[in-house]
């Protein structure tokens, strides 16, 4: 998902940011800054093929498997989670050098759980270099882990996947199996994010997983079941001169429609010609979406201790669809005071009209200032 | 009170007096700048030895804490490096996030050594892993470049962990932020190869360790305090001594006793204060020549430290400047007491105060000798107390020293009586005059004698010290060629020789016996300590000086690993002899008590050494590795030839990331003495500048007290002297004061390098050594007294020369 290159060209900003630098160096602001050179590009559509496509792809400077998802108790109470592990290559090659430490390959996790009932919003983050099993990939067992932060799937690399992690506040034990095939994003799975040749990643989603576990927090275990989404993309580029930050969402409609639609926000406020999305049928089928197949108006904003102000309830309009719905923020305050700062957060989807609850889903915007 | 009238008067009387002062200081500016330059020398010296000192300390704390002060514990591995997959396991499958890898070693980088740290950014954040500040530039430089390195800090060069591993596994120790608690729980499950101490603890190792060479350099600039103080005091009285007439009309006109003390006072403290003021610029340059100095003698003895810039806190401006003022005040108190006091008739006469002065000379004398007394007691009763120590030799010196006006007497009077010189009218006119003249020049003949001591003192000890240690390498190299896996540069502990290279050597042409050493970090007495472990040769010499006991005895029972051998630092510290046992934490047997057969001479190591036989300490480790091998070189076999050989096999090694060293036994030895010459540069150094500070006030008190002659040479050239009698005259009076300074400071240097050797380098260091004397430090003592002496009394002799009788006859 593009939206995740966002994060990344913020760590190339964040080394020339205004703001003041933090007394604590910035990770964020040391790993950016790779020069692309020497890294493979997305230059033309690729073949997928799953599950080798699920492990990681270390020629490209950039990587992340990204899960964000709703969960429910039997009681009806509600959580949203999100946990993305990102992979950052300091070089194309691995350094010569005989120490089990060495590695060219960085790790990177953010971890965040929203409790709707209490509106708490608990997060984490975690970093690791790829070397002497702190962090890492394989696929024959799949495995993406951060220390004991980890992604597991079975020993062939296929489904069901299981979410194990212990955060600071929070601990998640998830099943997650997918409902639908894997869908290409962009062109065949060729996401351009800007004009310049290259500035793209290859990008696939499984829109829609079955989610079931466990969930521990203040002493207190709760059952859960919901669904969740993935993503997963891989580039080595980085945003176009002209582009500010991203509004993106994942969205799951009730009645088996999912909806993945990234808003690229230039630095005047202008929506980017390259915006896109995939308009995903029951049956799996997608349909691509362009920047003028979406209509996207912010309705209220929430302002962060910082006073940067985040629109977190959207009219969104899908005449193709016929769609013209509300998009909310479950709890206002899902921003993630990591390294860098941006807000990723469940949301609900309601019917303009009857005010109707249609889906669910996730939310990311960053750039903003 | 202060009334109109009353303030009127006071007002005329003390502009009175500042005018009376000025035209004195105007009148005589050499009079003036000596006395500036003698209390800015004081401040300096003192300002500078502190600044010196504290910057040092600094670095090296700096140095000793490594990481970041919210690291409360490490882990290091009892012998050798902990393995890297106990730092996974330790925080993923244990849990303990809140710890950082370290791999700590020395690289050179353009000659210099420096302290390599490598971390894991990603375990700790940058900045607060190294302690020191890291801009993120260059933390991404760390993170993208491999192989690139941050001087973080001077001496100290941080970077990614695999860069500073190479192809060495293991980490010197892992950092960690645990409760006490967590300490505990984590003690309990760590294996038994590994173990956790507090940083308290390790900071407490360290502290000892430099301690007693801090105590070292506050004592030299303890002793140039008392030689500036010695000499304040001698100027300040001078200036008051000579105004005495000047005074006294004063006093006839009607200033009060009052008035004119609370003047001197005031000139005193203007004259401290512009004084002192010029020092502290002097002491911050001397400061930074020092600091060089000083860290480089730290980077020698202990840890690699590199000079960082110099802390001027306002503490120690307020130490030295205030130091200075009380010795000006002190000083001045006294004349000015007596100037105020006696009655405006007797001021006048000189010959009173003469007598005063030797009057109390026998008083000072008997105080002296007590001080002595308690100096000797003090030393013989305070055990170890290097401190106590040192309060004990300036005890003997400020004693001595008090001794000296009353044995100057004795002196001029004995040697107005030697008959043969009773012949010469010069010599008994120059021996009067210096005796007549004494409550002037007694002070200067004691900051003299006292800083020419000084200089005997330390000569012995540095002699003697030299000696012993180019005795001590003569006997412990005994083979002729080493090689180790890391220099014998930095008393670090690591590196292992791959074995292959124990065979490739053996079958040199050329080699007659090899012997290998294992360095190891053991615990000895609950302390980390430096241990080798020895497989001698069977035809290797003893390469050991036993302090006691039968050498050959205690090599057989050693060669049978039947216990250990300590150093004699090591034996001092912990109260060991021969014939003891001490604890040793073995790997395989837990804690063991090993006799100790005996206990030899080391310089090496300051806290001490301990030697184990091979086959006991394979008895106890499971360690197989050896990290040097001594070459013995047949006869008849070209040392240069095997040297060559094996540094062409060792240049092949080093690209393969294992370092190794090759040296022959001569090399070691040069590079040692030079080490040791270093370290004593600043020993020099403060040397020169307490006999720069003694010369000065020996130039302004002679220099004084000639000038003031004038009217007497006038009435001398008119009564029939000529003008060459004359300067003979006066630098035979200079002469006379120089041999007597000389001479005296011969017994007082000497009970000095005593002191010193016997009291302050053994509680400093914990090691003994022979006293050695050298028969040009005697010789060099007295050309320095005379030449300081004879050059004070230069340019009076031009004046003289110059001078016209009826001006010096007018007084003029």
């Amino acid at each position: 998902m593009g939206v995740r290159l966002v994060l990344l060209a913020m760590l190339l900003l964040a080394g020339c940011s205004k703001t003041p630098e933090p007394a604590a160096l910035d990770l964020n602001a040391a790993l950016g800054g790779v020069a692309d050179a020497g890294f493979t590009r997305a230059l033309a559509p690729r073949t997928f093929q799953f599950p080798q496509d699920h492990a990681a792809h270390p020629d490209f400077r950039n990587e992340w498997w990204y899960v964000t998802g709703n969960v429910h108790t039997d009681s009806g109470r509600q959580f949203g989670y999100q946990v993305t592990l990102f992979r950052i290559a300091l070089s194309p090659d691995k350094p010569v050098s005989p120490s089990a430490w060495a590695t060219n390959q960085v790790w990177m996790a953010h971890v965040a759980l929203t409790d709707v009932q209490t509106g708490e919003h608990l997060h984490d983050q975690r970093f690791a270099r790829g070397a002497l099993g702190l962090a890492g990939q394989s696929l024959q067992p799949f495995r993406v882990w951060l220390e004991d932060w980890q992604i597991v799937g079975d020993g062939a690399g296929e489904f069901p996947w299981a979410i194990a992690l212990k955060a600071k506040d929070f601990t998640l034990n998830l099943q997650l199996r997918p409902q639908k095939p894997p869908v290409l994003q962009g062109n065949q799975g060729l996401s351009q994010k800007s004009s310049e040749a290259g500035n793209a990643s290859y990008y696939y989603s499984l829109t829609r997983l079955q989610t079931l576990g466990e969930i521990y927090r203040d002493g207190q275990r709760f059952t859960v079941t919901g669904e969740s989404w993935l993503d997963r993309e891989w580039s080595t580029s980085a945003l176009g001169k002209d582009q500010a930050g991203w509004d993106w969402f994942s969205l799951q409609w009730q009645d088996g429609h999912d909806l993945m639609f990234y808003r690229l926000r230039n630095k005047s406020g202008a929506t980017d010609p390259y915006s896109a999305g995939k308009w995903v049928l029951p049956d799996g089928t997608a349909q691509t979406l362009g920047r003028e197949d979406v209509t996207l108006k912010p309705l209220r904003y929430w302002q962060a201790h910082s006073g940067v102000k985040y629109p977190v309830a959207w009219e969104m309009h899908l005449p193709q669809q016929g769609q013209h719905v509300r998009i909310e923020a479950l709890v206002d305050d899902q921003l993630m005071q990591t390294g860098i700062t941006y807000w990723e957060g469940a949301v609900n989807i309601r019917d303009v009209a009857s005010g109707k609850l249609l889906g669910q889903g996730y939310l990311e915007m960053s750039g903003y200032e | 009170m202060c009334t109109t009238v009353a303030c009127a008067v006071f007002d005329m009387t003390s502009s009175l007096l500042t005018r009376s002062s000025w035209r004195f200081f105007t009148r005589h500016p050499w009079q003036l700048w000596l006395t500036l330059l003698s209390i800015a020398l004081g401040t300096a010296v003192i300002l500078a030895v502190d600044l010196a000192n504290q910057s040092a300390g600094q670095s090296f704390r700096q140095s000793v804490n490594v990481l970041s002060g919210t690291m409360t514990h490490e882990i290091t591995a009892v012998r050798g490096t902990i393995p890297d997959d106990f730092y996974r396991q330790l925080r993923v499958e244990w849990g303990y996030r809140d710890a950082a890898p370290v791999v700590e070693t020395t690289r050179e980088r353009d000659g210099v050594a420096y302290t390599l740290l490598g971390i894991d950014p990603f375990a700790a954040p940058l900045q607060q892993a190294a302690g020191m500040k890291v801009s993120s530039e260059e933390a991404r430089r760390l993170l993208n470049e491999p192989g690139a390195m941050l001087e973080v800090r001077a001496g100290l060069l941080v970077t990614d962990i695999a860069t500073a591993q190479g192809a060495t596994p293991g980490l010197t120790r892992i950092e960690l932020t645990l409760s006490d608690a967590q300490a505990a729980a984590l003690q309990a499950r760590l294996p038994p190869s590994l173990k956790l101490d507090s940083f308290a603890s390790r900071q407490q190792v360290f502290a000892q360790m430099t301690q007693a060479f801090s105590t070292n350099l506050l004592a030299m600039s303890l002793l140039a305090m008392l030689v500036g103080a010695f000499l304040v005091y001698n100027t300040m009285t001078f200036s008051v001594l000579q105004r005495r007439s000047g005074f006294a009309i004063a006093r006839m006109v009607g200033v009060t006793g009052g008035q004119l003390f609370r003047h001197l006072l005031l000139e005193a403290v203007v004259l401290g204060v512009v004084g002192s003021a010029c020092g502290v610029v002097l002491g911050v340059l001397l400061g930074q020549g020092l600091l060089v100095l000083v860290t480089q003698t730290i980077s020698d003895l202990y840890v690699s430290v590199r000079a960082t810039d110099l802390l001027l806190t306002p503490a120690l401006l307020l130490k030295s400047v205030g130091i200075t003022l009380l010795a000006v005040l002190v000083a001045t108190l006294a004349p000015a007491l007596e100037a105020a006091r006696v009655s405006p008739v007797q001021v006048q006469r000189q010959s009173t105060l003469e007598q005063a002065g030797q009057r109390a000379g026998a008083g000072l004398a008997l105080l002296g000798v007590l001080l002595m007394l308690a100096s000797g007691g003090l030393i013989a009763y305070s055990g170890k107390q290097l401190v106590l120590g040192f309060v004990g030799l300036f005890l003997l010196i400020v004693g001595y020293g008090l001794v000296v006006p009353l044995v100057l007497r004795f002196a001029l009077r004995g040697l107005q009586r030697v008959r043969v010189l009773q012949a010469s009218l010069l010599w008994r006119m120059a021996v009067r005059g210096v005796q007549a003249s004494l409550s002037r020049t007694s002070l200067a003949i004691i900051a003299l004698t006292v800083a020419v001591s000084a200089t005997v003192g330390v000569s012995i000890m540095i002699g003697s010290f030299r000696t012993s240690v180019s005795d001590w390498l003569e006997m412990t190299l005994s083979s002729d060629l080493y090689v180790s896996a890391t220099s014998e540069e930095a008393s670090r502990v690591d590196g292992a020789l791959n074995p292959a290279w124990l065979a490739r050597v053996q079958a040199l042409p050329g080699v007659k016996a090899l012997s290998t050493g294992r360095t190891a970090r053991l615990t000895v007495e609950d302390f980390p300590m430096p241990v080798l472990v020895l497989q001698p040769s069977t035809h290797s010499g003893r390469g050991f000086a036993f302090l006691e006991g039968d050498a050959a005895a205690i090599w057989q029972r050693f060669l049978a690993g039947e216990g250990l051998l300590v150093s004699e630092p090591f034996a001092y510290h912990q109260g060991k002899r021969r014939g003891d046992t001490v604890q040793v934490t073995s790997e395989l047997a837990g804690k063991v008590r090993l006799p100790v057969l005996g206990v030899f001479r080391d310089y090496s190591a300051t806290q001490g050494m301990v030697v184990l036989p091979r086959p006991l300490y394979e008895r106890y480790w499971a360690d197989r590795g050896i990290s040097s091998i001594g070459i013995q070189v047949a006869e008849g076999a070209d040392v240069a030839v095997i040297k060559r050989q094996l540094q062409a096999w060792a240049g092949e090694l080093q690209q393969a990331g294992q370092p190794l060293v090759v040296r022959s036994n001569r090399d070691i030895r040069e590079f040692s003495l030079q080490v040791f010459d270093r370290t004593f540069v600043i020993t020099n150094v403060l040397r020169v500048l307490v006999i720069m500070v003694a010369f000065v006030g020996v130039f302004s008190a002679l220099m004084a007290l000639f000038l003031e002659k004038g009217r007497e040479f006038a009435i001398l050239r008119a009564t029939g002297f000529t003008p060459p009698q004359l300067q003979r005259l006066v630098m035979g009076q200079a002469a006379l004061i120089g041999l007597l300074a000389g001479l005296l400071s011969l017994p007082l240097g000497w009970l000095m390098s005593v002191v010193l050797i016997e009291i302050i380098n053994q509680r400093s260091f914990g090691w003994t050594m022979q006293t050695h004397v050298f028969a040009l430090v005697p010789l060099q003592a007295m050309a320095l007294a005379m030449v300081a002496a004879l050059l004070a009394s230069l340019y009076p002799v031009r004046r003289i020369g110059q001078a016209s009788v009826r001006e010096g006859l007018d007084g003029r």
